[in-house]
Order: structure tokens, then sequence, then C-alpha cells
């Protein structure tokens, strides 16, 4: 925001660096802000001219301004802008003033309204700003560029050049020999694909641009870094609360005594998947914003989709994809069943221990064998009413749920994770609706768990299938399953 | 039902937190794009608001509720509001009558037995305050009491408990909707378990306060009736072995408060004097000395802590459903889109322009003068080629020449169309792949200045490099230059690729 009011609560404001994004029209500008401002507020379009105005994004974390990135409009009319200055050049020593003169005789006249606005930030008094000049990669270098770059070195700030590959064509090599002789440092980042160590990597070069800024851009690094970790931490805990609420969520239905069941319970089991999926859909909701994607437009697909991410959750699809393979299930389901032996073995005595342990997970076991790749069934069953509640209303009580399947919070954690990794891997530059493609092969792939990982989660599963909802023991398992989880992400 | 009027931000109730989560519970299920849309247009509004618009999220948050309409939500926060409500006046009359009737029953005298001064002590100094405790132990947040073992679980059993609670057994008589909202809104949904947990507390604990309240009002005012209009003889009287002085001492105690004041301070000789015991005989002598220290001894530890505990759960409250506001899963997503009204993208079209009409037949003739921008063709040789007309001399324009030679150049292009004659005209090569740029619309403009009106121009944007090799595949390219070079508004001023362009006619 241009004219953001200053914070006070930052001290580091004076010293947190500037660095203005300028280039071409088209070339990405706005993409590497809205990346390395991690917001997705920036103006980003096809079309050329997109940004008209000089916009400041200043990235904080917790109220400390780590940096800010200027967006401005791209240049348009260069050689014009050039040409006043060399008739106007007061020497070398002084040649930012020029640009400055240029700024004040010019502020009205259409024919620069960019070169003014993107050249403001250069020159501001008092103030150490960086350039960053960003170019395309993918298409040719040509000469129509050299006044935008002696623009630039008027102006007198410490620059860098950055090559952005927009399309798949490569034509690196000339540019970097061109841009070598206009800039100290060149380096190349995609403002779409760039993962986030190579965000870290860039700004701790940014370093190297100014005197006294290596530390403020390191220290920068570090804070992001730290906060790229809790972000993790809470998403796993969002997932590990969203797998609890889903392995203990159950519908009912008080029938009267005429009441046939039959038709309740289809009806019953269909409102017990409308709200695990929208367990999910929060869920997902939740990470996205705490990886600052909050509007994120997701794409949801009908029950038939065979999309991955916005495929039914009880689709076989998502099943085969996300679900574990047989010998893992056996895994799994041994390690759940000896969970609940053990329980009963609690209760009837430590004598009878490893008895009961071993019956649960022979059983547990063979579920697990039994239950691959298919969709979890929805258990419903019905219970006599009791006392004054059946006195008055008579009949039986319907209950639909817990899901019991060995498989289903593993489905339920592959997608989670999967969709945590596109998530947490999207560049604030990426326009559109949060949707890939995939590939047959990456089938088993997308929920990689080892054996041994397998039957932890698998005993934690078990033990929260057997707690009630709002049962004091279930906070202490979701803490437990967040940072199995969140190991995984 | 009409739309509910939006929440003052600084007054946001249980009921706007209902009517939320049931919107956003149906925003969950509705395509996202309907609400970029819906939200983008309140957006738009919002912006048009400037000065008036709200500032801080709650602020926007309400504003937002005002106009996104939900009519089945209103419906269900208006049944919430009459639940609440009924639940809230439910509780204060459970409260009058239980209050009137414990009042009535420990003022009780028929003449046989005065009125007992330690059961009133008991019940309307003691229990109240020791209740009050309790409450106040219940609403201490959870983490101070984890030093103390065993204080956690007796908070539970408090929470649980409290009469407040009995709101939630009218919650039982809505609907299933409601129901399903009130539960989403005190939902047990992961981070928000916490927030909600406190509005959840505070709610009870309201409630209890209130129904206190309204005990105490009650039993405060059939006492005063039953002192004005019937009377009351007191004395003390208990089963335990309590020597008069220690009784003294109890209501010094008690009366400590307004002791200052020597007004209803019982004297130790009022105390010996009106012991009585059970079964035998009384001296009714002291009328009148009893009931104001009674009446003082219900207000300043019945009504009185009532009525600022009552205040003081509602502004918590007040303040733990505006926090809850916020922490509502998808209320992000919904200030996210506020803050964006639409993509700011430039729509530039402008009317006029070629037109195949206004185009000669005869193209810009077989011997045009080609202008190359910035060394998009590089040789007459490919001009040649691309173009598949005569090109004796490429005119090279842009690129890295300064705006002085261009305008000689102008110069010279113009000399030579009007040596041409009318059948001649002028092609511009430009790289397509290179959005076109004010620059270029200038030079065009200066171009039609220096070959005067009628004369084709046509700008020709090249998908390959110098030397043959494709760039641009992208036919978003070729539109940006036909888009923004109509702005000039030149009739005889085309914009083609070679391929769609002039017919290679010429021998
Ligand atoms: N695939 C890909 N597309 C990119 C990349 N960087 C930018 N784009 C796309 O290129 C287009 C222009 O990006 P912007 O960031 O708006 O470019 P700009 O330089 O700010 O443009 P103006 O503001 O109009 O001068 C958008 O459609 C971007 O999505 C990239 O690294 N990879
Ligand atoms: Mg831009």
């Amino acid at each position: 925001m241009p004219d953001e009011p200053r914070d006070p609560r930052d001290r580091a404001d004076d010293t947190a660096p500037t660095l203005a994004v300028v280039g071409h029209p088209n070339k990405g500008k706005s993409s590497i802000v809205a990346t390395l401002a991690a917001d997705g507020s920036v103006a980003i379009a096809p079309r050329p001219g997109t940004t008209i105005r000089a916009d400041r994004f200043p990235m904080r974390v917790e109220g400390e301004l780590l940096y800010t990135l200027v967006d401005t409009p791209g240049f348009e009319n260069a050689r014009r802008v050039l040409d006043w200055m060399r008739r106007n050049d007061p020497g070398v020593d002084r040649r930012h003033e020029a640009v400055r003169a240029f700024i004040q005789q010019h502020r009205d006249d259409p024919a620069f309204r960019n070169e003014v606005e993107l050249l403001g930030p250069l020159v501001e008094r008092d103030a150490p700003v960086g350039v960053l000049y960003v170019v395309d990669g993918s298409i040719p270098y040509s000469d129509e560029y050299e006044a935008e770059m002696e623009i630039l070195r008027w102006a007198g700030r410490p620059r860098m050049a950055l090559i952005n590959k927009i399309g798949s064509a490569d034509y690196t090599g000339p540019w970097r020999t061109a841009l070598d002789q206009y800039f100290s440092i060149v380096r190349s980042f995609n403002a779409v694909a760039a993962p986030f160590d190579k965000h870290l990597e860039l700004l701790r070069g940014f370093g190297e641009l100014r005197e006294g800024w290596a530390g403020p851009m390191r220290h920068a690094a570090e804070v992001l870094e730290t906060q790229r970790r809790e972000k993790r931490r809470t998403s796993a805990r969002q997932i590990a609360g969203m797998l609890a609420d889903m392995l203990t969520l159950t519908e009912s239905k008080t029938l009267s005594q005429g009441d046939d069941a039959a038709p309740h319970k289809e009806a019953l089991q269909s409102k017990l998947r409308g709200r695990l999926r929208q367990l999910e859909r929060r869920c997902r909701q939740g990470v996205e914003e705490t990886y600052g994607h909050g509007g994120l437009e997701r794409e949801e697909g009908d029950v038939e989709s065979q999309e991955l991410l916005t495929g039914d959750l009880f689709s076989e699809h998502a099943w085969v994809l996300f679900g574990l393979r047989k010998k893992h299930l056996v895994l799994a389901g041994a390690a759940g069943g000896a969970a609940t032996g053990g329980v009963i073995d609690a209760s009837v005595g430590a004598a009878s221990f490893m008895a009961g342990a071993l019956v649960g997970a022979v059983v547990g076991g063979g579920l697990g064998w039994y239950s691959a790749g298919r969709v979890a069934k929805i258990p419903t069953r019905s219970r006599w009413l009791k006392g004054a509640l059946r006195g008055a209303v008579g009949g039986k009580k319907l209950i639909c749920g817990p899901i019991r399947n060995v498989n289903f919070p593993f489905v339920v954690l592959g997608r989670a994770r999967y969709h945590h990794g596109l998530v947490a891997g999207r560049n604030h530059a990426v326009q559109g609706v949060l949707k890939v493609a995939y590939d047959e092969s990456d089938t088993g792939k997308l929920n990689p768990l080892s054996g041994e990982e397998t039957r932890t989660l698998s005993r934690l599963f078990a033990k929260l299938g057997r707690c009630r909802p709002d049962s004091e023991q279930v906070q202490p398992l979701v803490d437990q399953l967040a940072d199995r989880i969140a190991a995984l992400l | 039902m009409v739309g509910m009027p939006a929440p003052r931000p600084s007054r946001v109730t249980l009921v706007d937190l209902v009517a939320l989560a049931a919107r956003l519970n149906h925003d969950e299920q509705r395509p996202s794009g309907e609400l970029v849309a819906r939200d983008r247009a309140l957006a738009a509004e919002l912006a048009a608001l400037k000065a008036d618009a709200p500032v801080d999220d709650t602020a926007r948050l309400a504003w937002w509720m005002g106009r996104a309409e939900d009519v089945q939500a209103d419906e269900s926060a208006d049944q919430v509001r009459g639940a609440l409500s009924l639940a809230g006046v439910g509780l204060v009359a459970l409260g009058l009558v239980l209050g009137a009737g414990v009042a009535l029953g420990v003022f009780y005298y028929d003449g046989q037995q005065p009125v007992n001064v330690v059961a009133a002590l008991g019940v309307f100094v003691f229990l109240q305050a020791g209740t009050l405790l309790l409450a106040c132990l219940a609403a201490l947040p959870a983490r101070s009491l984890a030093q103390v073992p065993g204080l956690g679980a007796v908070q539970d059993v408090l929470r649980r408990a409290s009469p407040g609670r009995l709101a939630f057994v009218f919650a039982r008589f809505m609907p299933q909707e409601l129901r399903e909202a009130l539960a989403s809104a005190v939902g047990r949904s992961g981070a928000h378990r916490r927030v909600y947990g406190r509005v959840q507390l505070w709610a009870v604990l309201r409630w209890s306060q209130l129904f206190a309240f309204a005990f105490n009002l009650a039993a405060a005012a059939v006492f005063v009736a039953l002192v004005l209009f019937t009377d009351l003889a007191f004395g003390w009287s208990t089963t335990l072995s309590i020597e008069h002085g220690a009784f003294h001492r109890l209501t010094s105690a008690v009366s400590l408060p307004w002791s200052a004041t020597g007004y209803a301070v019982p004297g130790l000789e009022l105390v010996e004097r009106s012991r009585y015991y059970r079964g035998q005989p009384f001296d009714p002598v002291e009328r009148g000395a009893w009931w104001p220290f009674v009446l003082l001894a219900m207000l300043v530890y019945g009504l009185l802590p009532r009525g600022v505990a009552l205040v003081w759960a509602h502004l918590a409250l007040g303040r733990a459903t505006r926090r809850a506001l916020l922490a509502t899963p998808g209320v992000s997503a919904v200030l996210h889109r506020l803050d964006r009204p639409g993509a700011s993208t430039v729509e530039s079209v402008g009317e006029g322009g070629a037109t195949a009409g206004q185009w000669p037949a005869s193209g810009v003739g077989d011997r045009p003068a080609v202008i190359d921008w910035s060394r998009a063709a590089g040789s007459a040789g490919r001009a040649r080629a691309v173009l598949g007309v005569e090109v004796d001399t490429l005119l090279p324009a842009g690129g890295a020449r300064t705006p002085g030679e261009d305008a000689a150049l102008l110069e010279q292009v113009g000399r030579q169309v009007a040596d041409a004659g009318n059948a001649s005209g002028v092609v511009l090569l430009v790289k397509r792949w290179e959005p076109p740029m004010l620059e270029t619309l200038e030079f065009l403009k200066a171009l039609r200045l220096a070959v005067g009106e009628r004369v084709p121009i046509w700008v020709c944007p090249l998908a390959e490099d110098a030397e043959g090799r494709r760039v641009s595949d992208d036919p978003e390219h070729l539109s940006q230059w036909v888009r923004r070079l109509r702005t000039l508004g030149d009739p005889w001023l085309r914009v083609d690729g070679p391929e769609e362009g002039v017919e290679p006619d010429a021998g």
C-alpha cells in the first residue's frame, strides 16, 4: 500500500531493505513481488499494463518488517526518457539528479506516466533502495532493452538482474551476457515455479547488493524459515483435528415405535458422508489460510470427478490412490487390533494381556487385508431407547458411524498430505484455481508411509476411534497425532 | 422473514455468531466461483463507501453480514434469537419464583416461632457468597489452574453443574437445523475449540448470574414486602452449641461492610436477648431490631455482587464472542475476498480502427516502405521472405536508436511514399512476443502525420526471430497488438500477421 502509515512497532523499519522491481511490461514483475512478499493481492494478469502504479508490499512477520518490495509499472517510453536525461546531463557524479529532475518536470506528462511512477521510488532521498530488473528468459534478448538498463544505471542504485522464464524456450545465455554488462549480479528466478528454498536463497542474495544488507536479509531468511516450520506444524494440527473429528463422528436419529428403519438408514449415512466431506473441506481451507492462500478458489468437483484433489472422498478412485497397499494394511490392522485387544486385557486383568493383544492383532490384520481398496462401509446400528425417553416417544435410536474401516483414516491423511503439498508449494504468483493433473504412475507414491509409521499411526487412529467425541482423552491423542503428521508433511 | 440488520460491531452477540456460522455453513456448500462473484460485488460496494467504510475486521464482517443475503441463515438466526431470549426469560422466571419461594420459607412467621436469623444468613449470605466464589473459580482460565492438582477437575464439574446449563435444556427444543448451527458455532473443530470454548463458558456463566440475580432480587423484594405488610419477629437458634458471644462476632463480621455507619449492626446485648430454643416460648420484643441487618446482608452479599458478576459476565461474553467471530472457519476467506474489488485489468478498447471495408483492396502495394522496428526482421532478405513483396531497403527504427534518428527516418519515409504515388503503403515489422508499448504508438502517430491520410499502414507482428526461429506461439500475443493499436482509431491501419496479410500478388 503506497500511503500506509508507518507502524510504530517495527524498530527495524529503518534498516529493512527496500527493493523496487522494475522492467519491461508483462515480464513478471508483479509475479516476483507476489511470490517474495507472499501476497496474493498483487495484481497479475497475462496482458501488459496490468500494474499502473508503484505499490509497496511490506513483508512483515509478526509485526516485524523484514523487507519491502515495490511493484512498479513497466517502462513504456524509455528511449525518450534517456534522450531527455542525456540532454540534461549534469556529469557522472550527479546523474541521479537528472533522474530526479526528469520526474519533477514530467509529473503531469501522459507520455511518461509509467516512467514517473517507476522511477520515483528509486530516487527517494535518504531511503536506501535496491533495484531488481526483471527480464523474460524465454524470449530473445533485444537492444530495445538497453535504454531501460542505462536509465537504471543513471539512477545510481545497487542493481540486480533477475531472469524469469515465462515460456519454455531458453535464451538465458545471451541474456546473461547482455545483463552482465549492466548489473553486478545476475540470477535466474522463476516467480511461479521456484520452490521455497530458492526464495530464501534469492533473499540472501539481496544481501550482497548493499553494504549492511547482508545481516537483515540473512535474518529475514531465517525468520521466514522458522515461520515456514510453524505453518507446517499448524497444518499438522489442523489435519490431526480433522482426523479426530472424523473418527469419532456419528449421526443418530430417534425413531418412533412403528417407524421403518431402512429409509432412515440411507438418509443418515448420506448425512454422515456429507459431514465428513465438510470436515475435509474445512480442514483444507484452514491449511490454505495457514499458508496465506485464504482466498484461493478451489474447484470443488462433483462426486463423480476423477480429479485427484476434488474427487470425492468416497470415490473408489481416491481409495486406490491414497489408501494403503495390502501389506501395509495388514500392518495397520494388526497394530490397531493389538491396541484394541490391549484394552480388553486391561479390563479383564493383566494376566491375559498377551493373549488379548495377539488375538486383536490377528483379527485386525485380517480385516486390514480384506479392506484393501474398498471404500468404507458406514456401520449403522440401532439401540432401544431407555427409561423415561422410551416411555415418552417409544421406539429406538438409529446410530450411524463412526467409521471403523482401517483404511479410512489413511485415505483421509493421504489426501490431506497431498493437498498440503500443493498449497505449501504454491507461490503467491500462481494464478487460477488450485487443481493439478496427475500421473497414473503416481499411484502408491501419493501417500508413502514406512511400516513403522503405519503402525504408529494406526495405533493412534484406533485409540481415537474408541473415544467419545467430547472426551478429555481426545486432545492429547490429537497432539500426538499432530506431531507424527508434522513429520510427514 | 426480513433480512437481519447488520450487527453493530461493538455489540456482537451469540446470535450473530450463530448467524455467521449458518451463513458460512451454506457458503461451504456453494461453488467458490459464486461466492467470489458475490463478494467481489460487495467489495466494490465497500470500496465505494470510502471514508464511511468500516475500518476493522469485525466491522467489515458485520457490514458483510448485513449485505450478503442469506434468507435461510437469517431465519435460523432469528429462531436462535427467539430461543435464546426464551431461555433467558425462562431462567429469570425460574430465579424469581425460586427466590420468592425460598424467601417465603425462610421468613415464615406464624406467631409461634421467630424467623431464624441463622437460616437467613445461611441461605442469603453464605450460600450466595459460596456459589459466587465457585462461579469465579469456573471462570478462571484453565491454564492458571494447571499448577494446582485436582482443581482442573473441580472446575470441570463446576462448569457442568452451573444452572446456566439449563439454557441448553431449552436448546433441546430447537429445530434440527438450529441445533446444528449452534453446534457448529460452538463447534469442536481443532484450533477453534479454545475460542468457542470461552464463548460457551461465558454464556453459561452469564445465564447463571442472570438466574442468581433474579433469585436474589425476588428474595429481597419478598422480604421487604413481609417486613412492610406483616409482623415479623426475629431470633436466632442453632443446634450447634454456640455461645452468644461467638454469634455476635459472626454478625459483626457480616456487618463489617456497613459497620462504619453504625446502622443495622446488632449489639451484643441484642444478640443475647434474641436467642431462642425450639419448642420453648419466646418473647418477641425485638421485632424491629433485626430486619435492617438481614436486609443489608441480603443486598450486600447477594444482590449486589450478583449484579456486578452479571455485568462482568455480559462484557466478557461480548469480548469472547467478538473474538470467536473472527476465528470462525471461513471468515478469513470472506475478508480476503472483500479486500479484492475485482481484478484491476485494463480493458483498453476504443472504437474505430481498421475494418476490412476501409482497407484498400490493393493493400500496401507491391513496393511498400518497410520499417524494421527494433530489428524484428533483421535483414531485407528476411523481410522479403516473410512479406512476399519486393523490399529494396529495410528502414531501421526503434530498438537502440535514438528518438532523433527515428524522426529523421520518418521524414525519409514520408518522402518515399509521396514519390511512389497513391498505390503504395507502409509496413511496420514488429516482434509479436514483445508487448506494444507507448513509444510504438507514438511512432505510429508520427508516421501517420509523415505519410498523410489514406496511406495504408500495415503493422505486421512477426512470430519468428531474425533467424527464422519461432518465438511466439501464444495467440494472445497477436491479440495484444490488435487491441492496443485499435486505440489509435486509425482507419487505414491494420494489424495482422504475415500469414493473414497481403497476398503475394506481385510477380
Ligand atoms: N509460467 C510462468 N508464467 C509467468 C511467470 N512470471 C510471470 N508469468 C505470467 O506472466 C504474466 C505477466 O505477469 P505479471 O507479473 O503481471 O507481469 P508484470 O511485469 O507485472 O506486468 P505489468 O504489470 O503489466 O507490467 C502473467 O500472466 C503471469 O502469470 C513465470 O515465472 N512462469
Ligand atoms: Mg505488474
